[in-house]
């Protein structure tokens, strides 16, 4: 995978939206090791995306800074889950066209479908092993920070 | 009356000169015959006449042309007897004059003769000796005859009607006694001068008969009772005749003319025609009437029967009228057309016998031989006959026997429903038009607490109740509500049923059931325990229900929430070998591996337990499944075990049924996998898989038509007591280092086929391989059973 080119390094930022801390952990580690994301950011629950991404709350501070390049939100988290949350991003003209990739432990058909109705770019159940999960990001990065062409506003400071 | 004569000159005269001698004495012997009272003739030997007396001339004055001297003493008697002169009625012409010419001929004869007025004449003949002969007669009396000739002839032809009459050569007509107009109405002058065939066709008669009759008289032939018509020219009227008569001929043989009688048979011929016509209308009467009908004389011969009669004893052509009865009824016996005489001929002879003789109108009921039923009456007529009627009461006999089977059949049919109605465990009750009672049993007043007393014949439905609620038994208001709710024969035919709360707790059923000539038939059965089990069954099922829900629910959820832990425990396992492996000792190591080893049991568990309740959580709806395509994807799937152990998998044709396909593959793939996991050590394993068809007739408990599939290896098998416990859920016969698995694989085939309303048996010897068969409908007739 390293005989992949890297055009212009840009800074990505990633957002992981999970509810388990063991899982954040995890995926903050796999993304360490495999070394392509410049940020990685933690929210957990669906309430503290939308914040995130709306730049409320706590997360003023993040505002005239880009969106990141790809969400990767879990389906079930407490008070507002990835569905919901997913829907109100799909609804908001603003944030609309941010990547969201599904990563969560259900392989439920009808999250599948469901999701991939909304708007979601991808689906990945959450591989049962670490090494699992690193390969799964690994390529997961590589394809949405150096394969893709991302909107403006995923990459560019917001005005 | 005794003749008397007078010597006639003319006598003396004719008397011939020739004769020799004797003159004198002979003149005086004239004058002495001619003063006898008593007719005297005088013949010579040649039998010529001489000489007669007075007495004579007046006696045959019938003949005076014919006294003339010479003439031939056999003429003279023959014209005296031809022209009814005088006769013997008991004797014929031709003869009597043969006995009175032999009479001549004898030296001292006599014999006796009747005069036309009814006088007989005794005559004697004397021979002279001078060889002539002196025919001596006088009157005589005889017994019986009281009456001359001519006046008993006359009374004779009164007594018969009859007439005398004449005709010429011609034919025509030239003389009638006085009676023929009197007797007939029809003047002589009509008569006198034309032919009998004139007078027969002017009256309209006509036939092969008048013809014959000319020929007779053209031949010359005499006729007897010849008979015709004639009309009265006056009034029209038709009189029938019968005439008699004879060809006179002169000496010479010349024909003369007829002579004969006749006889006016008008009112005979009449009585005949209405005898005849009155017979003919009893004839058809007795034709037009449906019985068979029959009359025998006083000597019990067949006089009269009708056809019916005749088909009925069978009478042969032959047995027509004149035949005995006995005769009829042997040739009937004889042909066997009685089926009552199969028993013994002899003594049915002798019973109809005896029933004819009797004749006193008592009916006896026979069958012939075709199986008719036959009544037969015998009557006395007043003149000593016997009447015979023949009925068929063959549908009578069935209308009766059909009507005996059917009473016997009611009695039986009441008794048995009787029998019933009081062994039934239910109670009964009829009720008529207007909802009174007609019949009920003893359960039923047992049920209520009910009196006989009370509950009786012709009680009111209403009343009943009103009695029932008196007796506590429910409340007014539940009595109201189901009289309401109770269906009435006008919108209702079919049975209804309500279910009656008692106040004691008790539940009957109350079934109604319309009678088809108005009125309902009520069962009424306690059903409290029935309903009570049912209550508890209903609510044992809600439970269950809500339990398996809750099970599958916790099931599906556990294995869930399950897999989350485990995945952390497995990843941070990994974690832990992978960044501080080397600070471990091996025996932390070793607790790694096994800790990890165990994690990932953990994980088949939770995921064979998951596939298992997914078979009703993720149920799919049945659809046409090629079963033969499915084991093909499965065996693909499984393409790197088959080649790793070397297996042979036979497959045969399997059928297409209806199902659920993730299902199908899911069982395929257990049974095969199963097959190819519990193989011998260096044996190749061998699995065959084959399918059939089962005919609805095979197929038990159903209509539908079933496949069997069979997928049998040759593996290590296992020991028969084990071939039921091996589908239960976590059942493993083998350690997990031997063979790997959770235990889950077969309970979940089971389940799968359950859902599909199939089966699944397994049969195995240790060491000699395991056949397992599931059978499957081929179409799926309800919903999966869940």
């Amino acid at each position: 995978m390293t005989a992949i080119p890297m055009p212009t390094p840009m800074p990505t930022t990633i957002l992981v939206a999970d509810d388990d801390a063991d899982d954040r952990l995890m995926i903050e580690e796999a993304f360490d090791e495999s070394g392509l994301a410049d940020e990685v950011h933690f929210v957990e629950n669906g309430e503290q995306l939308m914040q995130y991404l709306r730049r409320e709350d706590k997360f003023r501070h993040l505002s005239g800074r880009p969106f990141p390049g790809v969400v990767l939100l879990d389906l079930n988290m407490p008070r507002k889950d990835g569905r919901e949350a997913l829907r109100e991003i799909k609804a908001d003209p603003e944030l609309c066209r941010i990547p969201i990739v599904v990563l969560t432990t259900s392989h439920a058909e009808d999250d599948i479908v469901g999701t991939y109705g909304l708007g979601v770019s991808s689906f990945i159940t959450k591989p049962a092993t670490f090494e699992g999960l690193a390969d799964a990001l690994t390529v997961l990065c590589r394809y949405w920070i150096e394969v893709v062409s991302l909107p403006p506003e995923c990459s560019r400071p917001r005005a | 009356m005794r003749g008397v004569g007078v010597g006639g000159a003319a006598a003396a005269e004719a008397l011939p000169a020739s004769v020799p001698g004797h003159a004198h004495d002979l003149n005086a012997s004239f004058q002495i015959v001619e003063s006898l009272a008593d007719p005297c003739a005088l013949f010579d030997g040649g039998g010529r006449l001489l000489f007669w007396n007075r007495a004579c001339g007046e006696i045959f004055d019938a003949i005076a042309d014919r006294l003339v001297a010479g003439s031939r003493l056999e003429d003279l008697v023959r014209a005296a007897l031809e022209r009814d002169h005088c006769a013997r009625p008991d004797q014929p012409t031709d003869r009597l004059v043969r006995q009175y010419l032999a009479l001549h001929r004898t030296p001292e004869g006599t014999c006796e003769i009747r005069l036309r007025d009814g006088r007989w004449l005794r005559i004697r003949a004397h021979l002279t000796r001078s060889g002539l002969r002196l025919d001596h007669a006088i009157l005589i009396e005889r017994p019986g005859s009281q009456h001359g000739w001519c006046r008993r002839s006359q009374d004779h032809a009164d007594a018969s009607s009859d007439w005398l009459w004449e005709t010429d050569r011609e034919l025509r007509f030239t003389y009638f006694s006085g009676q023929f107009a009197a007797l007939t109405g029809i003047p002589k002058e009509h008569v006198i001068g034309r032919t009998r065939a004139e007078l027969a066709r002017a009256g309209g008669f006509e036939s092969p008969k008048l013809r014959q009759h000319e020929a007779d008289l053209e031949a010359r032939r005499p006729f007897r009772d010849f008979c015709y018509h004639l009309a009265d020219p006056a009034s029209g009227a038709i009189r029938h005749v019968r005439v008699s008569g004879k060809p006179i001929f002169d000496r010479a043989g010349r024909f003369l003319g007829y002579r004969g009688t006749g006889t006016d048979i008008t009112a005979e011929v009449e009585a005949t025609r209405s005898a005849a016509r009155a017979e003919a209308r009893l004839r058809d009467a007795i034709e037009s009437i449906n019985d068979g009908f029959a009359l025998f004389d006083e000597d019990d011969r067949l006089v009269i029967c009708n056809r019916r009669f005749k088909e009925i004893d069978a009478l042969g052509a032959e047995l027509g009228p004149g035949t005995s009865w006995e005769e009829i009824l042997r040739a009937g016996v004889e042909r066997g057309h009685y089926a009552a005489a199969r028993g013994g001929a002899e003594a049915y002879v002798a019973e109809r016998l005896e029933h004819h003789r009797r004749a006193d109108g008592s009916v006896l009921e026979h069958q012939l031989a075709d199986g008719r039923w036959i009544q037969i009456g015998e009557y006395r007529t007043s003149d000593g006959g016997t009447v015979g009627t023949r009925t068929d009461i063959t549908e009578l006999k069935r209308r009766e026997s059909a009507r005996i089977e059917l009473s016997d059949e009611l009695r039986i049919q009441y008794s048995r429903f009787n029998a019933a109605l009081h062994n039934m465990i239910q109670g009964l009750c009829m009720f008529d038009a207007d909802q009174r009672l007609i019949v009920c049993n003893e359960r039923y007043l047992q049920m209520y607490g009910f009196s006989p007393e009370v509950v009786k014949p012709g009680i009111r439905l209403r009343e009943i109740m009103e009695y029932s609620v008196a007796l506590g038994n429910y409340r007014r208001e539940d009595a109201e509500r189901a009289i309401t709710e109770r269906p009435t024969t006008a919108d209702k035919r079919e049975q209804a049923v309500l279910h009656q709360r008692l106040n004691d707790g008790r539940v009957i059923a109350v079934m109604h059931q319309p009678m088809a000539h108005g009125g309902s038939v009520a069962t009424y059965e306690d059903v409290t325990q029935t309903v009570r089990a049912e209550e508890a069954l209903r609510d044992y099922a809600r439970k269950l229900e809500r339990s398996n829900r809750e099970l599958q629910d916790f099931a599906s959820i556990a294995s869930h929430d399950l897999q989350e832990p485990l995945r952390k425990i497995e990843a941070f396992g990994d974690r832990l070998k992978a960044k501080c492996g080397d600070d471990l000792s091996d025996v932390g190591r070793m607790y790694i591996d096994r800790m990890q080893d165990a994690a990932g049991r953990l994980r088949s568990l939770i995921n064979d337990l998951l596939t298992y309740s997914r078979v009703t959580t993720k149920a799919r709806p049945f659809v046409p499944v090629d079963l033969g395509r499915i084991a093909a994807e499965v065996m693909s799937d499984l393409q790197v075990t088959i080649e790793q152990a070397g297996a042979r998998i036979e497959l045969g044709a399997l059928p297409e049924v209806e199902a659920d396909p993730t299902q199908m593959r899911q069982l395929l793939q257990n049974l095969l996998s199963n097959a190819l996991k519990f193989r011998r050590p260096s044996v190749p394993p061998v699995v065959r898989i084959s399918g059939r068809v089962h005919g609805p007739e095979r197929a038990s408990g159903g209509g539908a038509s079933l496949c069997a599939v069979t997928v049998a290896d040759n593996g290590i098998g296992f020991k028969p007591a084990y071939a039921g416990r091996i589908f239960g859920i976590f059942q493993r016969l083998h350690g997990r280092n031997e063979y790997p698995g959770t235990g889950i694989g077969l309970a979940t085939c089971r389940k799968i086929l359950e859902r599909h309303g199939g089966t699944i048996t397994a049969s195995s010897q240790p060491g000699k391989g395991a056949t397992f068969v599931f059978t499957l409908p081929i179409k799926q007739t309800s919903g999966p059973v869940l």
